[in-house]
């Protein structure tokens, strides 16, 4: 105990006020994106990531992780007023919130949802802390074979799990690793694709891919939509009388943020899924089954405790292993390979002070939660009454300085501008535009350790996969991954016929 | 009468000096000065020329500004500066990867030593020979003895396929009798490649000097690649006092320096040299360097010159065999 005292006490003193200020700073404008309709914490991490160019490793990632869990929480309160998810991972939230409210209880149901998020959080964070070192003292003695199989896995498991059709997955991903190639061989360091131009060796700017294809293709999408502010009704505070729910359903919260961390540290899986087994746990387990999707409390606590606790163990596989495994984490990656700080194994070594300012940062961000969320209350129901045309213009003028600002090359406001168009029309044709972030990410990780495999295998590469079980053991897995909804679909056929 | 005169003379100089053809035209620098590091920022390289430019910020008059324009392995950022303004506005953090390297294995880059002008040389970064801590080597001839008692080519980490690094530790070795080895490349110097060395896939690996004190005890350096000892790290002795020398000079070493696009006014180039050139050989500026594993050696201008074609004329050979046997 005396040792998690003077650990904490460690991490406490890595967190400076510029620190601090950019986590406060990220909460707050965190849980208003994730609060307006149809912006998530995605977007919002999106447009921080240029702003982190000039701050110190610490502070960059401070500001991202509160985008990360003021967005994942801010879908609540949308939830709960107006009957429409703020986020996708807010969905579950909805079931028994939106009701709760309709019943006059909106107060109490925020407060819970508040709450729920702030174990969560705190339970994510913990799980983080005490997990990521152990594996990535097992993951330092991967080679490169077996990053290989891992960033494969990540691959095949986000293309195929993802929402939506798989193939169109796939392709999605396939582009992401075609984006990749583009640049500089990372194995030769010789130009290719480059059209011919040095400006081009460098690759296509992550940022500028990535603000074009999540924040302009979001622009596009919202305008075709009626640009409206909704109004929200009553008058909603804060329910003092929900905290002794902490401890008289104290397993409810509990059980449900383990479920968000476990279902975290798989790839691709995601907050929507852990919010949607947690309520679905919490109702197999309640007594009063009935009573869920006409107000439950224990339904808000589920769904809100699991999408938080999400949060914390999506950063596991990224911070020990190197690898994605959702688009948010993929995008804190790029910003953390902006600041040279190379994720994975090695971080513990190299960057330790880099990586504990992420741990403090995450735990005091999931502490600031429940203060912040219940002090400000009032602000973010007033920010649902801003027109989103205002939301949307400023968001377009956020992409464009963000953008330009990190190198001051026009190129790089060209490639924006192609991958808004780009999205836009990939969501307008159901393609998923998470594996392409996670493809164009690890696509670099695959190709150089694949390689490097070969190289140090020679003409054998067979014998050089068969001599590494845990390699051959995780491509096996990415294969089922892959296998893994044609298998399903043929298992529903057989059920719809016999 | 004279006083509306004057008064019109008056405000006609005034005009004239607000559109810049006034006598008291102002001196260089005006606005903020921008270094151009074509490597990441957090890299060491970006943290020499922003402590620079802390320091000498001041003393310039005004404020020295850091970008980081990134990719190519720094070709990016080296041709961005050549199109700059010649103004001496724009400087460039430029290295011996981009500037010749990229350049010789590429002439169509866009860029040749014509297109700058140097203000002085600053950074020469050695290359170790490095091995995790319990392999049985403990110097340069017992690591040959050992490659050599293996019935396999001995896996090499080079820090990328087409870099000084490579060239220099491939001339190490075949100098020191090492008969058969494998170059397995990586991304940089550190840290994919110590890792390598701690997950076995390695036997040994070019490397720098802060590996040594980030790994701590998990790996050692057998000998660095140069031919002086490293004031900060003298303990690591040099391969050519354990009798393998390569005979490249600087050349075996990774520099860098500050350099302007050509036709930069000589009276801006003098006043950067001046102000930039007093601070880099402050005890302020060396203390935080030596704290960083970056060691300094300034070398004035037409010296840095000399460099960049001796630097081309030694590695043309290598890069020429390279290209050769990635054809074959």
């Amino acid at each position: 105990m005396a040792e998690v005292g003077a650990l904490l006490a460690e991490l406490g003193g890595l967190v400076g006020v510029a620190q601090a200020s950019a986590l406060l700073i990220g909460l707050i404008l965190g849980i208003i994106v994730g609060v307006l309709p149809g912006l998530g914490p995605l977007l919002g991490v999106t447009l921080a990531i240029p702003f982190t160019f000039h701050m110190d490793p610490v502070s960059s990632i401070a500001l991202l992780i509160g985008f990360y869990q003021g967005g994942s929480y801010g879908g609540a309160v949308t939830a709960t007023v107006l009957g429409i998810p703020g986020t996708p991972i807010a969905a579950a939230t909805l079931l028994d919130a939106h009701p709760m409210a309709l019943a006059g209880r909106a107060s109490e149901a925020v407060t819970l949802a508040t709450l729920a998020s702030w174990i969560g959080g705190l339970i994510g964070g913990t799980v983080l802390l005490l997990t990521a070192p152990a594996l990535a003292k097992i993951a330092v003695r991967f080679g490169p074979a077996e990053t290989f199989a891992l960033a494969a896995l990540g691959l095949t498991a986000i293309a195929s799990l993802s929402q939506g059709s798989t193939l169109k997955g796939l392709l999605s991903g396939l582009f992401g690793l075609m984006c990749a190639t583009i640049g500089t061989d990372p194995f030769t360091g010789i130009a290719r694709f480059n059209f011919g131009r040095t400006e081009f060796s460098g690759g296509l700017t992550f940022v500028a891919l990535l603000v074009g294809l999540f924040a302009i293709s979001e622009v596009l999408m919202q305008i075709e939509r009626t640009l409206r502010g909704w109004q929200a009704s009553g008058r909603i505070g804060v329910a003092f009388s929900m905290f002794k729910t902490v401890f008289t359903r104290f397993f409810g919260y509990v059980r449900a943020s383990l479920v968000g961390v476990g279902i975290g540290i798989i790839p691709a899986v995601g907050g929507v899924t852990s919010a949607f087994l947690a309520y679905k746990l919490a109702r197999d387990f309640s007594k009063e089954p009935e009573r869920f999707g006409k107000g439950a409390p224990e339904g808000v606590i589920a769904s809100e405790a699991a999408n938080s606790a999400t949060t914390g163990g999506a950063l596991i596989p990224m911070l020990a292993l190197g690898i994605p495994g959702d688009p948010i984490v993929a995008v804190m990656m790029g910003g953390l390979l902006i600041h040279g700080v190379t994720p994975g194994p090695m971080l513990f070594f190299t960057n330790l002070e880099v990586l504990n300012g992420i741990f403090a940062t995450f735990l005091i961000g999931a502490l600031l939660l429940l203060p912040l969320g219940l002090a400000l209350l009032p602000l973010f129901i007033r920010v649902l009454r801003v027109p989103l045309d205002y939301m949307l213009a400023g968001v377009l003028l956020l992409a464009i300085f963000g953008t330009f600002a990190v190198q001051r090359q026009t190129l790089d406001l060209w490639i924006m501008w192609l991958f808004g168009i780009v999205g836009y029309a990939m969501r307008k044709a159901g393609f998923p535009l998470a594996p392409l972030v996670i493809g164009f990410v690890l696509g670099p990780i695959v190709e150089v350790n694949l390689r490097r495999a070969a190289t140090l295998a020679s003409s054998d590469m067979a014998g050089y996969f068969l001599g590494r079980p845990i390699a051959l053991g995780i491509l096996v897995l990415a294969l089922l991954a892959l296998a893994f909804p044609v298998l399903r679909a043929l298992w529903q056929r057989r059920a719809a016929a016999g | 009468m004279n006083r509306t005169i004057a008064r019109l003379g008056f405000a006609a100089c005034a005009f004239l000096a607000a559109i810049g053809f006034g006598p008291a035209q102002a001196e260089f620098p005006e606005k903020p000065v921008t270094i151009v590091v074509p490597w990441q920022a957090g890299s060491s390289p970006d943290v020499a020329m922003r402590t620079l430019a802390s320091l000498a910020s001041d003393d310039l008059g005004q404020p020295i500004v850091v970008q980081n324009i990134v990719g190519g392995s720094g070709s990016v950022g080296t041709l961005a500066v050549r199109n700059a303004e010649a103004d001496g506005y724009t400087l460039l953090n430029n290295w011996v990867a981009p500037h010749v390297v990229a350049r010789l294995f590429n002439p169509d880059i866009g860029y040749n030593d014509e297109d700058f002008a140097p203000l002085f040389g600053l950074i020469a970064l050695p290359f170790t020979l490095a091995v995790r801590s319990d392999h049985p080597a403990t110097d340069v001839p017992s690591f040959v003895e050992w490659a050599n008692a293996q019935d396999r080519p001995v896996n090499v980490g080079i820090c990328a396929a087409l870099s000084v690094p490579r060239m220099v530790m491939e001339e190490f070795l075949r100098t020191s009798g090492v008969e058969s080895y494998k170059p397995v490349p990586f991304n940089g110097c550190m840290p994919d490649n110590v890792k390598a060395l701690l997950d076995g896939s390695l036997d040994a690996t070019t490397g720098v000097l802060i590996a040594e004190k980030i790994f701590g005890g998990a790996i050692k350096s057998l000998a660095v690649l140069t031919d002086d000892r490293v004031p900060f790290a003298d303990h690591i002795p040099t391969a050519k006092e354990q009798g393998v020398d390569i005979g490249w000079g600087k050349t075996s070493q990774g520099w860098a320096g500050i350099v302007a696009p050509a036709g930069t006014p000589e009276g801006a180039l003098e006043k950067l040299r001046a102000v930039l050139g007093k601070h880099v050989q402050t005890p302020a500026f060396l203390d935080k360097m030596t704290a960083q594993f970056i060691p300094i050696e300034y070398s004035g201008p037409d010296e840095f010159r000399a460099l960049w074609s001796r630097s081309a004329e030694l590695l043309e050979p290598a890069v020429q065999r390279l290209l050769k046997e990635k054809k074959n």
